[in-house]
């Protein structure tokens, strides 16, 4: 993802220099963790969940592999613009 | 007729000083990279004296490296794997060069590099940090990276992991700042264990 769409995405809330740290996170994320045969990736109906959770959210398993995964990064993306629109 | 402005320029040769051969698509990727790369040292070092020697070295570790893993990378990879080992040697340097002032301020710096030269620079040391705290952060943490970067609010990734939201924002930086600490060979004065897997 480029370095403008990614800032776009990003919270209100940030702190100083999270920012910076969160674009080296994506960059880094896709460059280690691409996984474009989607091994290990949640359903799709599972992100959806997850982007739509007002209490805790009790799967672990998806909780713990979002973060090294790089597709499920944009498909989250994905899927936030699609029910913004 | 005026004379065309030329920066330093690196030696551009197909043998090394061992004798072994330069990669071309090493090469081609050097000279796609090096107006950047010059940008970069004069951020660092206040001038591009060094750049020429920091990329004649990066170009034949990188073209070594290569032909070892025996792969045909993409021009991309090339470019990116160049850069970081150009970035990584210039730390290097720059390290060991630390007693020495730059001359000028700030804002004259900002007349000798363009502003995104800086930010490609800021942006490759980043990732080489993350690359170095990456063992001493927990899923959890990660899982934070993931949740910030879509878009979620802090009040929203509490609520999805069962916690205030001010104590997975303390929880982040805590562990970000301990990882920090472990890679720069300092000891955290307080004793907190804030880079668990919680």
């Amino acid at each position: 993802m480029k370095s403008d769409d990614f800032k776009a995405h990003l919270p209100k809330d940030l702190d100083p220099g999270e920012a910076e740290i969160l674009e080296a996170y994506n960059r880094w994320v896709h460059e280690k963790h691409p996984n474009p045969k989607r091994f290990g990736c949640p359903e799709r109906e599972t992100l959806v969940a997850l982007v739509l959770a007002e209490t805790k959210f009790e799967d672990e398993y998806t909780l713990d592999h979002i973060g090294l995964c790089a597709a499920c990064l944009d498909e989250i993306l994905e899927i936030k613009k699609e029910l913004s629109a | 007729m005026a004379i065309p402005e030329r920066g330093p320029q690196w030696w551009d040769r197909e043998f090394d000083d061992l004798g072994n051969p330069i990669r071309a698509d090493v090469r081609e990727a050097a000279h796609e990279i090096w107006p950047i790369c010059c940008g970069s040292v004069r951020a660092a070092l206040g001038d591009a004296a060094e750049a020429p020697e920091l990329m004649e070295a990066a170009v034949s570790c990188i073209s070594r490296h290569l032909n070892r893993a025996g792969s045909l990378p993409s021009p991309g990879k090339v470019r990116r794997l160049l850069g970081l080992h150009f970035s990584q040697l210039l730390y290097k340097r720059a390290s060991k060069l630390g007693r020495i002032q730059f001359v000028g301020t700030a804002a004259d710096l900002d007349n000798f590099v363009s502003k995104s030269d800086t930010n490609w620079v800021n942006g490759i040391n980043l990732w080489l940090d993350f690359e170095k705290i990456r063992p001493f952060l927990s899923l959890r943490n990660f899982t934070m990276f993931f949740m910030r970067s879509v878009g979620h609010e802090w009040d929203d990734v509490g609520k999805k992991l069962g916690m205030e939201p001010a104590e997975g924002r303390a929880s982040l930086w805590r562990s970000l700042h301990k990882a920090r600490n472990i890679i720069e060979g300092k000891r955290t004065t307080r004793g907190d264990r804030g880079g668990s897997n919680t």
